[in-house]
């Protein structure tokens, strides 16, 4: 079989022609020139960044739908899905397929996003393709044994009992639950009740509905050869067909500000508000602003929060999205008594961010984000997962430089109209402690 | 690869060590002051990691918001931390910023340690003592080293307490300073791309007026008690559970072949208790790790599962033990362990922070210098005869128990005599 006869090139344009100003953007940069990216029949599109002078390769494939296509109502679907797939897939018993996993060295990670989720692998670049076939074993041909669902569901159980028993955990969780609108408020690894009352046929239906290439993506980083890649991805994923159920996308909860009261050492304050998605024109300007509030030890709310007055030891606010919409999601955690001060101040700092930005926190900001973008390219992990989740939300790769040359041309200007049309207020606030913040009381009473 | 190693012990008596990697994109850097929690006098807990955030809190030519400020110019990632042996500082930039880089961390080591300083960031530590606190994890951890190595300069919270905290004086950082952060005590290692001349030279200059000398550290013997602790919190309805008992220390020759061990009896995934507790949906971790020391070592196990099936699984896990012991380890699990454990080294070695760690390690704890090829050589070395040896001078079987949750303690107790029988050695 001519396994090329079902290839599809996809331009990814212009990206070899590129010219670099600096020569250290170039040298990160050039190793890139080898990206290809092509798209197989069934919509898997498979892209392959060759690194030089590493040993290992590492690959991402990421699956669209992920915890918002659980059925309503039982969250944690996809979750259990994922996990199962790997307990027993083609020739091999669950044991089996994890033994020779460990064999071929392979670390394997799966992430059950609210959009998507990944099955990520890194191993020594030798053992890319028998990788490659265990993970086509367990999404295209899993088992799915029913006494490897209940064992699942159990594990589940208690691990979602270990994570409500975190503060911090459980404070994030009910703040994006009421943040983000349905379905992707739910915690991907669902709730007790929901995990509770799933059946098996649930997770059966998940794979059979969700497990499918349309829109797919496989990206690979590191140690290999193009061409042999891809003939091994036309052999493993060539056959794989199927579509995908539409999302349906509802309204954000009402209950958008509550306090959870626990006996604890501190309060733990949880904050998020809208903000633009990533591939909206303003994005690069909303990062920065972000990173001037919380990226290195001289942000804002490091500074303002617990250099010049000790309030907490935690404290930060970072940039999350899905396809439709952003967030900034914060945290700061202090001992109840200066809850009241830490939450108004935290706020400000969202709020003000605009006001007497500086050129001097605009040059740290862009230094920070740039740097962390050079050394992300130093880990093939990294690399591939950047890749497939560039392919996912903008349906393109972007070069370095494009990244480069958008940080570069923000300025204070540009940053406050970006912060302009988009502010930061409007919070979804949830606390835990022995008692409720001051701004939640009064909200509780009106 | 083409990575070249360098070291040199500066007049000062500061030595530095570097593995250069040309294709790098980054460089990372560190200053190691071998000193840490197991060098502090019950009056002093908690001071290491206290002076390690007050080095960050202003010098004599610098403020704090200047060494914060400055750091995030060069986009550094950059942190420090103190573990029982150790206080670091490192950071990683792009090769330009390495002057830079090795600036600020040099000055930082000299610390002004202005009293107002002192009194602001103290409230900031008693904030991460209590972030712990609600954190069932790491409360148990602490717990846990606390008894099994009481009495013992290792039986201390890193951070201290909130009280021995409020009674530290800046006097006392002061004199601990001048006594724990001499040239002899420090290392300063370089991983990536490194322009090795260039740091040689930086560091001899910024580090000329340094204080002189070495410093002596205090090894104490230990022998753990023999313990079954419940520790009770209205909050936590979970149980977790640790289990300790010897192992080697890290200048031991079966310091590794233990680390190999645990990885076969108690990896994550794929190992004996991963398919005998976790994969079944007994238990949602279930792990064994050797937490090595200079001179000693603690087989660790970590335990979390429903409380009413704490004593059940605490059998269950220890009755595999009791097969290691038994019936040893085959030669296909030693295969497997190796490939697993050399891709893993292969992929934290491509990121130069990954390298200088292990760099680190390898220098202050056997005195040496391992490239990745010789790292993945020593560990395929390991065979079912080291492992043997391992098996045979230390026991898996627990000497402490510690859990945490509303599980009984005599059911704990029951599992480990009904899987080992009573202690043979009960100290008092």
């Amino acid at each position: 079989m001519d396994s090329r006869g079902d290839v599809q090139s996809v331009s990814n344009a212009g990206y070899n022609r590129i010219r670099f100003s600096s020569s250290k953007v170039a040298r990160a940069v050039a190793d890139q020139e080898s990206t290809r990216i092509e798209q197989l029949k069934n919509g898997l599109t498979l892209i392959g960044q060759y690194v030089p002078g590493v040993r290992s390769v590492a690959f991402t494939l990421l699956l669209p739908g992920g915890s918002a296509l659980d059925p309503p109502g039982r969250w944690g679907v996809a979750n259990i899905a994922a996990e199962l797939v790997f307990r027993g897939a083609g020739e091999r018993d669950s044991r089996a397929l994890q033994n020779e996993l460990d064999r071929l060295g392979v670390v394997k990670s799966i992430t059950v996003g609210r959009e998507q989720t990944t099955f990520s692998g890194a191993t020594l670049g030798d053992n890319l393709e028998p990788a490659l076939e265990l993970y086509a074993d367990a999404l295209l041909r899993p088992h799915l044994a029913e006494e490897q669902f209940q064992a699942t569901r159990a594990l589940v159980l208690q691990e979602i009992q270990t994570m409500e028993e975190d503060p911090k955990s459980r404070v994030s969780i009910e703040l994006t639950w009421r943040h983000w609108p349905e379905p992707f408020g739910a915690p991907p690894i669902g709730t007790r009740e929901s995990v509770t009352s799933m059946t098996y046929d649930d997770v059966r239906a998940y794979w059979e509905g969700n497990y499918t290439p349309s829109d797919a993506i496989l990206a690979v980083a590191g140690h290999f050869e193009w061409s042999r890649l891809r003939d091994a991805v036309q052999r493993l994923f060539g056959e794989w067909h199927g579509d995908r159920p539409q999302l349906r996308i509802g309204k954000r909860r009402d209950d958008r500000r509550t306090h959870l009261r626990q006996e604890t050492s501190q309060t733990h304050l949880a904050i998020a508000c809208d903000t633009v998605p990533f591939d909206h024109p303003d994005y690069y300007g909303i990062r920065m602003a972000i990173a001037v509030l919380s990226s290195g030890a001289s942000s804002r709310l490091f500074t303002e929060l617990r250099e010049k007055r000790g309030l907490c030891y935690a404290v930060w606010a970072s940039y999350s999205f899905l396809r439709i919409t952003g967030a900034v999601f914060g945290y700061v955690g202090t001992v109840p008594q200066k809850a009241d001060e830490a939450l108004e101040l935290y706020l400000h700092q969202l709020r003000t961010v605009g006001d007497n930005l500086t050129d001097e926190e605009v040059e740290r900001a862009r230094a920070g984000i740039k740097s962390s973008l050079i050394m992300g390219q130093e880990s093939t992990s990294a690399r591939a997962q950047m890749a497939a989740g560039d392919w996912f939300y903008l349906g393109r790769v972007r070069p370095l430089e494009e990244i480069q040359r958008h940080l570069d041309e923000l300025s204070v200007q540009s940053i406050r109209e970006c912060l302009a049309r988009h502010p930061f207020e409007d919070f979804t606030i949830v606390s835990l402690g022995p008692e409720a913040p001051r701004l939640l009381r009064a909200e509780a009473t009106e | 690869m083409e990575f070249t190693f360098k070291t040199v012990e500066l007049d000062n008596g500061l030595r530095i060590i570097a593995e250069i990697n040309p294709h790098a994109r980054s460089v990372a850097l560190s200053y190691v002051v071998l000193t840490g929690a197991r060098d502090e006098s019950p009056e002093q807990y908690g001071l290491s990691h206290f002076l390690e955030h007050m080095a960050f809190k202003g010098t004599a030519r610098r403020t704090a918001e200047d060494i914060n400020r400055e750091f995030d110019e060069i986009g550094a990632l950059y942190n420090a931390y103190t573990s029982e042996e150790m206080t670091a500082f490192w950071a990683a930039v792009l090769p330009e910023y390495m002057e830079r880089a090795l600036d600020l961390l040099s000055d930082i080591l000299q610390p002004a340690l202005r009293t107002e300083d002192f009194e602001l960031e103290k409230e900031v530590i008693v904030e991460e003592i209590q972030m712990y606190r609600d954190q069932p994890t790491w409360m148990l951890f602490d717990r846990s080293i606390e008894t099994y190595f009481a009495g013992h300069p290792l039986g201390h919270s890193i951070l201290g307490t909130e009280e021995s905290l409020r009674a530290l004086s800046p006097q006392q950082m002061r004199q601990y300073h001048a006594d724990r952060y001499r040239t002899g005590n420090i290392l300063l290692a370089a991983a990536g791309n490194v322009d090795w001349d260039r740091l040689v030279e930086l560091a001899d200059r910024f580090t000329a007026s340094w204080p002189r000398g070495r410093v002596e550290r205090k090894m104490v013997p230990h022998r753990p008690p023999t313990v079954v602790r419940v520790l009770h919190d209205s909050r936590v309805e979970h149980a977790y559970v640790v289990a300790m008992s010897p192992a080697p220390g890290d200048r031991d020759e079966l310091g590794e072949p233990a680390d190999l061990l645990a990885t076969i009896v108690g990896h994550s995934s794929g190992s004996r208790l991963y398919y005998e507790l976790v994969e079944p949906g007994h238990a949602d971790s279930a792990e064994l790790e050797r937490h090595g020391f200079l001179d000693i070592g603690v087989f660790y196990t970590f335990l979390t599962c429903s409380a009413g099936a704490a004593a059940e699984n605490l059998a269950r896990l220890l009755q595999v033990y009791r097969q290691v012991h038994e019936g040893g380890i085959s030669a296909e699990e030693v295969d497997r362990a190796h490939r697993k454990v050399c891709s893993r080294i292969v992929l934290g070695s491509e990121i130069p922070s990954g390298r200088l760690s292990s760099l680190v390690h390898d220098w202050v704890y056997r005195g040496r210098y391992r490239d990745v090829d010789e790292l993945i050589r020593d560990v395929q070395n390991i065979d079912e005869k080291a492992l043997g040896q391992v098996l045979e001078r230390y026991s898996l079987r627990p000497q402490v128990v510690v859990a945490l949750g509303p599980v009984d303690e005599a059911g704990l107790r029951q599992a480990v005599e009904q899987v080992f029988g009573s202690a043979s050695v009960t100290q008092d």
